[in-house]
């Protein structure tokens, strides 16, 4: 193997255990210096390794990455007792796991804006690489960066505790937590490419973490099976969604037989192990989710059903993009009139005015009502809204597509 | 979680000023925004307001505004859920039009019995 291609590899499995480990030792306030011991560790492995390949990569790079932290903590405070930095891990052992999700508790704190603790949570729990993670989120480095930098500053300048030993998680944390593998898993889902491993790899790094939630005792909820059932059945469907070519396909034109029928077997699986009392929104999409996976035709859906999921979820989360889903269900439920109606009246939002998938809905209802120009023209509208190129060309193939004895 | 109201100051003048293209750009930053805070389950509602606005007090209905010496005045709202005031803060820092430097928000729990 290359033996870039290769640290690569491990960069992107220890950078955040290696981190989270020393951060455990020396504090939270110290995560830039643990993060340069490690950019340093992985920076002489790259040097050396070339000439001289160690037997066991790992074991080197734990070593060489406490000498390098060591040595930075006494340039940072040579007077400073460092009795706790001799706990530094020195080799990777069964706690790396919980590192990794120690990091991610840490970005759970209601401090953080959730933008925030998404980003914290893909360099700092996932071990992306900062333009890899401007490339997931469709942003620039430098912002990525700044975002990173302000998180740091704010576990500075007021002193946030985020590795508290003992602990106790609250609800909230854990429903914090549970957002962020959401977030995570739905910007790996969403602007994935069909040609974009990288997508792929955050996707499943999210449902790792859930799963690592689910069998730990202190954290395990309904709502995180939900969670983990709700992003299994996306995943089961994740190369139906796209041609050889890497071109979108909708969920009406999939090819059924290419959905993963083990993953929506533990999906519904899990989701039936999710039952509780209190709904929340993982349990209603998980199960909406259900309901597409399990439908033998787009056809056979059963849409009624789907929109008073979609109901349940505007009370519990409402917003205006809950109810274009909503409006979206009920058409194809055969109520296209009540469907328009509300579509019409979510238009009068600027927002929603203004986001593609709107104008794609309101294509697909008035060319189903034979009134082609007006779809045409929403679906042209749509097309000037949106910048991801498969988008892009999925509506085009929509427009095209228009006719009057649909 | 709690609500907090997000009123969005900017120079009205400025506004005014803009071409189509580019308070359509504006738009749609702020519509990938929205669409963010939404996913994130933060969003609950807003909308931009008109510029055309009345002061109404106790002896008369002054038209003609703004009214206020200030350069900047109310454009717009947003009403979202937050789990404090410092994260809907840092909520309101994300916005783009923020960032830039085109507009403030002011930020407000809402009282809530």
């Amino acid at each position: 193997m290359n033996p870039n291609s290769s640290l690569d590899h491990l960069y992107k499995k220890l950078f955040a255990k290696m981190v989270g480990g020393l951060v455990k030792s020396i504090g939270i306030k110290n995560i830039s210096l643990a993060e340069d011991a490690v950019q340093e560790t992985f920076l002489a492995a790259q040097q050396q390794w070339v000439k001289s390949p160690p037997d066991n990569p790992q074991a080197w790079l734990f070593k060489v990455c406490k000498n390098i932290a060591l040595k930075l903590i006494k340039e940072d405070s040579p007077h400073n007792n460092i009795e706790d930095a001799f706990h530094l891990p020195s080799h990777p052992d069964h706690k790396e796991e919980e590192s990794a999700l120690n990091m991610l508790l840490a970005c759970a704190h209601p401090r953080f804006s959730p933008k925030q603790q998404v980003i914290f949570a893909l360099r700092y729990a996932a071990g992306f690489k900062v333009d890899q993670i401007a490339k997931i989120l469709l942003s620039q480095p430098e912002t990525i960066t700044k975002t990173l930098q302000r998180i740091k500053g704010l576990i500075k300048s007021e002193k946030l505790e985020l590795f508290a030993t003992h602990r106790v998680v609250t609800t909230e944390t854990k429903n914090i937590l549970l957002n962020i593998l959401y977030l995570m898993f739905s910007e790996g889902y969403k602007t994935s490419s069909g040609k974009s491993i990288l997508n792929t790899i955050l996707c499943e790094d999210a449902l790792v973490f859930t799963q690592t939630i689910i069998r730990n005792s202190d954290l395990s909820t309904p709502e995180a099976r939900a969670l983990y059932a709700l992003m299994l059945f996306n995943l089961s469907r994740f190369e139906a969604r796209f041609t050889v070519d890497g071109d979108l396909i909708d969920l009406e034109h999939q090819d059924r037989t290419r959905w993963n029928g083990d993953m929506i077997k533990v999906a519904t699986h899990s989701l039936y192990e999710s039952k509780t009392n209190q709904l929340s929104k993982y349990h209603i999409e998980g199960t909406i989710a259900f309901l597409h996976c399990t439908a033998s035709s787009f056809e056979q859906t059963d849409w009624s059903k789907i929109v008073s999921l979609y109901e349940q979820l505007h009370l519990i989360n409402g917003s205006p993009f809950i109810q274009l889903n909503l409006a979206i269900a009920k058409f194809y439920s055969g109520n296209t009139e009540e469907a328009v109606l509300l579509m019409k009246e979510l238009g009068t939002n600027i927002f929603i005015y203004n986001y593609h998938l709107y104008h794609v809905a309101m294509g697909k209802m008035l060319n189903s009502k034979n009134e082609r120009p007006k779809a045409i023209q929403h679906y042209e509208k749509a097309i000037k809204l949106t910048s991801h190129l498969p988008e892009k060309k999925y509506i085009q193939n929509l427009m095209e597509n228009t006719s009057y004895s649909s | 979680m709690r609500k907090f109201m997000l009123l969005i100051r900017e120079d009205l003048r400025l506004l005014e000023q803009m071409t189509q293209e580019q308070s359509e750009a504006d738009i749609q930053k702020m519509v990938g925004w929205v669409e963010e805070i939404t996913q994130s389950g933060n969003f609950v509602q807003g909308d931009p307001l008109e510029n055309g606005m009345t002061l109404v007090t106790k002896n008369e209905i002054i038209s003609d505004g703004p009214f206020i010496e200030a350069k900047e005045a109310i454009s717009g709202y947003t009403i979202i859920k937050a789990e404090s005031l410092t994260q809907a803060s840092e909520i309101a820092a994300s916005c783009p039009l923020v960032q830039a430097g085109q507009i403030k928000m002011e930020v407000r729990p809402i009282l809530e019995f």
